[in-house]
C-alpha cells in the first residue's frame, strides 16, 4: 500500500467522476415512464385506474389476469422497458393482462381504509372484468403488499378468483429476519397517522434505505462510478432511481390498519383479521396458489412468504423460488427469462 | 409525493436545522484527517493537480463542471472516510519490518480510530442542555391573554421551559400548558436523538473492530488488499452485518421507534398550537377539514347504498 498508489487511485476516481457526471447529464432525459406496453384505461374510480393491455399475441382461452400491485410503490417496474417487462412477456405468451393503478393518494384520502381498498376498489375492478369479459372469475396476481391484499380478497370473495399467484408477498410478518417488521412493532402508528394524516412516501423510502444504509445510501452510488462510460447502464440506473423514490403517500387509515393488523399483530397468521367487519380466514382459500419469492429479498424475506403453504385450504399449492432480491424479481435478466414462462405454464395447466 | 410537508421557517425549525448542520460539521471535522489535502487556492486536490484528472473530464476544464466534480469527490471522500483511514493504517503498518510491530501498530491504530469515533459521537449522544432564549423579542401581544406573536412562539424551549412545573393559571392557562407540552416533547425528541446516536456510535465502533479483525490475518500473511476499493467494500459488508445484528435488536429498534414516536407527538402538538392561532383568525383548521372529509365519506357511502338498491 503505497502513497503513490493511493494518489493514482484518486486521479482515477476523479476521472471516473467526471465521466459519470457527463453520462448522467446525457441521461437526464431518461424517464421511468408509466409503462412501455400499450394499454387502455377501462375503469376509473376516484384516483384508481384499471388498465387492460393490448394483445401482443393471440390471446389464450384463459381467465383474464388481474395484477394487484402494492400501494407503496408505482407499478412501473412491471412494465419498465421493452427488455425488462414482466407484463410484456406475459402478453407475448397470450395472456389477457389487467393492472390496477392506485394513483397518488392525497389529503382527501386520509380516511380511505383497507375495506375501501379490498372490498371496494379491488372488488369493483374484478366485477368490471368479470362482466366485460363474460367470465365467472379472474386469475389474480398480487405483488408484494398487493399479494397480501389479494390473499384477503380471495378469502373474502372466493367465487371471483379462479387461481391466485402471490409474488414477493409477506404473509408471516413476525419472522426473525424481517427487519422492517421489527422496526414497525414499536412504532406508535396512531400518533404517526395523526401527525401526518397521509403518510408521506418519503418517510417510507427513508425506512427502506435504512434497512441497509451503507449499501443503499453510499455504496450503490459509489459503484455507479463503475458504469462510467456505459450510457445504457447509467440510463437504467436513472430509471431505477426514479422508480425507487417515486413512492406515493399512503392513505392514513389504510396505513394504520396495515401496520397494526399485519406488521404489529400478525393477524394473517395469528387470526383475528377482519376487513370491513368481515373475518379474513385464509383457510377459506381453496383456489390453486402459486407463491413466488426471491431468496435474496431483504424487504420480504422468503421466511415471510413461505408460511402461506400451511395457512390456506388449498390442495394445489406451488412455490417458485428465484435467486433474486425484491427489485430483481421485477427486472433481473433471470426473472425475465424464467418467471413469465413459469406463470404462463402454471396458469395454462389450471 | 406529499404536498403537505411544508413547514414555516420558524425558529424551532431553524434550531433543528442547526442541529443537523452541527452534526455534519462534526462529521466533516472527524473525516478531515482522512481526506486528501487541498491544494493551495482551494478546490482542487493534490491528486487532481498532479494528475490533471480534473482537466481531463469530458466536461471541460474549470468552471462549474470542475466544481461539481470536486463536490462529488468530496462526497465520495466522506463516504470513504473510515475505509481510507483503515487503508492508510494498513499502509503504515505494512511498512514496518517486524511482524510483531506490524500487528501492534495496526491494533493500536484500530483502537485509536475506534476512540476517535467514540469522541465524535459523544456530544451527539449527550442531549444538549435546552437553551432558554429570550421570549421577550416578540412583536407585541395580539390580544389579551394570547401569547406574543413572533418566531419565538414556535420555540417551545424558549417559551415553555420558564413556566415548567408551575400550574397553569390566568386567561392564558391553556396556552401556557400547550407551550409546556411542546417544551417537554422537544426535550423528549432530543433525548431520543441522543439514545439513537449512542446506538449508532456503538454500531460503528463495533464495525471498525470487526473490519480490523478481518484485515489482521491479511496483514500477517502479507496478502494485503490491492486497493482502497477493496477495503471500502469490505467495510460496507462488515458494517451492514453489524447493522443488521444491532438494528434487529430490541435496544436499537426501541431507540429508533422512540425517536419516530417523539417526533410524531411533537408534530401533533405543534399543529395543535398552530390551530389555536388559526381559530383566532377564523382560518380553516385540520380538525375542521377532517370533519368535512368524514361527512363527504358518509355521504358517498349513503349514495352508494342507494345506488345498489336502485
Amino acid at each position: 500500500v503505497s502513497g503513490a498508489g493511493a494518489w493514482r487511485d484518486l486521479a482515477d476516481l476523479q476521472q471516473r467522476i467526471g465521466v459519470t457526471i457527463a453520462g448522467l447529464r446525457a441521461a437526464a432525459h431518461t424517464q421511468a415512464r408509466e409503462g412501455c406496453s400499450e394499454r387502455d384505461a377501462v375503469h376509473r374510480e376516484d384516483k384508481l385506474v384499471l388498465y387492460r393491455y393490448r394483445e401482443r399475441a393471440p390471446r389464450l382461452d384463459l381467465p383474464p389476469l388481474l395484477i394487484v400491485y402494492a400501494l407503496v410503490n408505482r407499478p412501473t417496474m412491471m412494465d419498465l422497458q421493452p427488455d425488462r417487462s414482466l407484463i410484456r412477456r406475459l402478453l407475448e405468451l397470450g395472456l389477457d393482462v389487467y393492472l390496477i393503478d392506485w394513483g397518488y393518494p392525497d389529503g382527501a384520502d386520509r380516511f380511505v381504509d383497507l375495506n375501501d381498498y379490498i372490498n371496494g376498489y379491488i372488488d369493483r375492478c374484478v366485477r368490471h372484468i368479470v362482466q366485460a369479459r363474460a367470465v365467472p372469475a379472474v386469475n389474480l396476481l398480487g405483488v408484494c403488499q398487493g399479494g397480501t391484499f389479494s390473499l384477503c380478497y380471495t378469502a373474502l370473495h372466493p367465487e371471483h378468483v379462479r387461481n391466485l399467484v402471490t409474488m414477493v408477498t409477506p404473509v408471516d410478518f413476525h419472522t426473525p429476519d424481517n427487519l422492517l417488521s421489527r422496526w414497525v412493532r414499536d412504532l406508535d402508528v396512531d400518533a404517526l397517522v395523526e401527525a401526518y394524516g397521509v403518510v408521506p412516501g418519503e418517510l417510507l423510502n427513508a425506512a427502506y434505505v435504512s434497512l441497509m444504509p451503507f449499501r443503499l445510501l453510499q455504496q450503490k452510488y459509489l459503484h455507479l462510478l463503475d458504469a462510467a462510460g456505459d450510457q445504457a447502464a447509467l440510463e437504467n440506473f436513472v430509471r431505477m432511481e426514479q422508480w425507487i423514490f417515486d413512492s406515493p403517500d399512503q392513505a392514513g387509515e389504510a396505513f394504520r390498519q396495515f401496520a397494526r393488523d399485519f406488521f404489529q399483530e400478525n393477524r394473517l397468521v395469528r387470526g383475528g383479521l377482519a376487513i370491513g367487519g368481515l373475518p379474513v380466514e385464509l383457510r377459506r382459500i381453496r383456489q390453486p396458489i402459486l407463491n413466488v419469492f426471491g431468496t435474496s429479498d431483504h424487504l420480504v424475506p422468503p421466511s415471510a412468504s413461505r408460511p402461506l403453504a400451511k395457512l390456506t385450504g388449498c390442495r394445489d399449492y406451488t412455490e417458485l423460488e428465484l435467486d433474486v432480491g425484491h427489485i430483481g424479481m421485477y427486472v433481473s435478466g433471470r426473472t425475465q427469462r424464467e418467471l413469465p414462462r413459469a406463470l404462463h405454464d402454471w396458469l395454462a395447466q389450471r | 409525493m406529499s404536498t403537505d410537508s411544508g413547514e414555516n421557517p420558524t425558529a424551532w425549525l431553524q434550531a433543528m436545522q442547526k442541529s443537523q448542520s452541527d452534526w455534519m460539521r462534526q462529521w466533516t471535522q472527524w473525516a478531515a484527517p482522512f481526506m486528501p489535502p487541498l491544494a493551495p487556492g482551494g478546490g482542487a486536490t493534490a491528486g487532481s493537480t498532479a494528475g490533471g484528472a480534473g482537466a481531463a473530464t469530458p466536461m471541460g476544464a474549470g468552471g462549474a463542471a470542475a466544481g461539481l466534480t470536486q463536490q462529488v469527490l468530496s462526497q465520495v471522500e466522506q463516504s470513504l472516510g473510515v475505509s481510507r483511514a483503515m487503508w492508510d493504517l494498513l499502509g503504515r503498518s505494512a511498512a514496518l519490518a517486524d511482524t510483531g510491530q506490524r500487528l501492534a501498530s495496526f491494533n493500536d491504530g484500530v483502537q485509536q480510530l475506534q476512540a476517535q469515533l467514540g469522541r465524535f459521537f459523544a456530544p451527539l449522544a449527550a442531549p444538549a442542555a435546552p437553551g432558554v432564549a429570550s421570549a421577550a423579542a416578540g412583536a407585541g401581544a395580539m390580544m389579551p391573554g394570547m401569547p406574543q406573536f413572533g418566531p419565538q412562539m414556535f420555540n417551545p424551549l424558549a417559551f415553555g421551559l420558564p413556566f415548567a412545573g408551575l400550574p397553569g393559571v390566568g386567561p392564558a392557562r391553556e396556552q401556557q400548558e400547550a407551550m409546556e407540552r411542546l417544551a417537554s416533547l422537544a426535550q423528549r425528541v432530543m433525548q431520543a436523538q441522543a439514545q439513537l446516536a449512542t446506538q449508532w456510535g456503538q454500531l460503528l465502533q463495533n464495525a471498525l473492530r470487526d473490519l480490523g479483525g478481518a484485515l489482521t490475518p491479511k496483514l500477517q500473511s502479507g496478502t494485503l488488499p490491492g486497493s482502497l476499493r477493496e477495503v471500502y467494500d469490505q467495510w460496507v459488508a462488515t458494517a451492514e452485518k453489524i447493522h443488521a445484528g444491532a438494528a434487529g435488536g430490541s435496544v436499537f429498534a426501541q431507540a429508533q421507534s422512540e425517536l419516530a414516536n417523539a417526533l410524531s407527538q411533537l408534530r401533533i402538538a405543534q399543529r395543535d398550537w398552530l390551530e389555536e392561532w388559526g381559530r383566532a383568525f377564523d382560518l380553516p383548521t385540520r380538525a375542521e377539514l377532517n370533519s368535512l372529509h368524514q361527512q363527504v365519506r358518509a355521504l358517498k357511502e349513503a349514495v352508494q347504498k342507494l345506488g345498489d338498491k336502485v
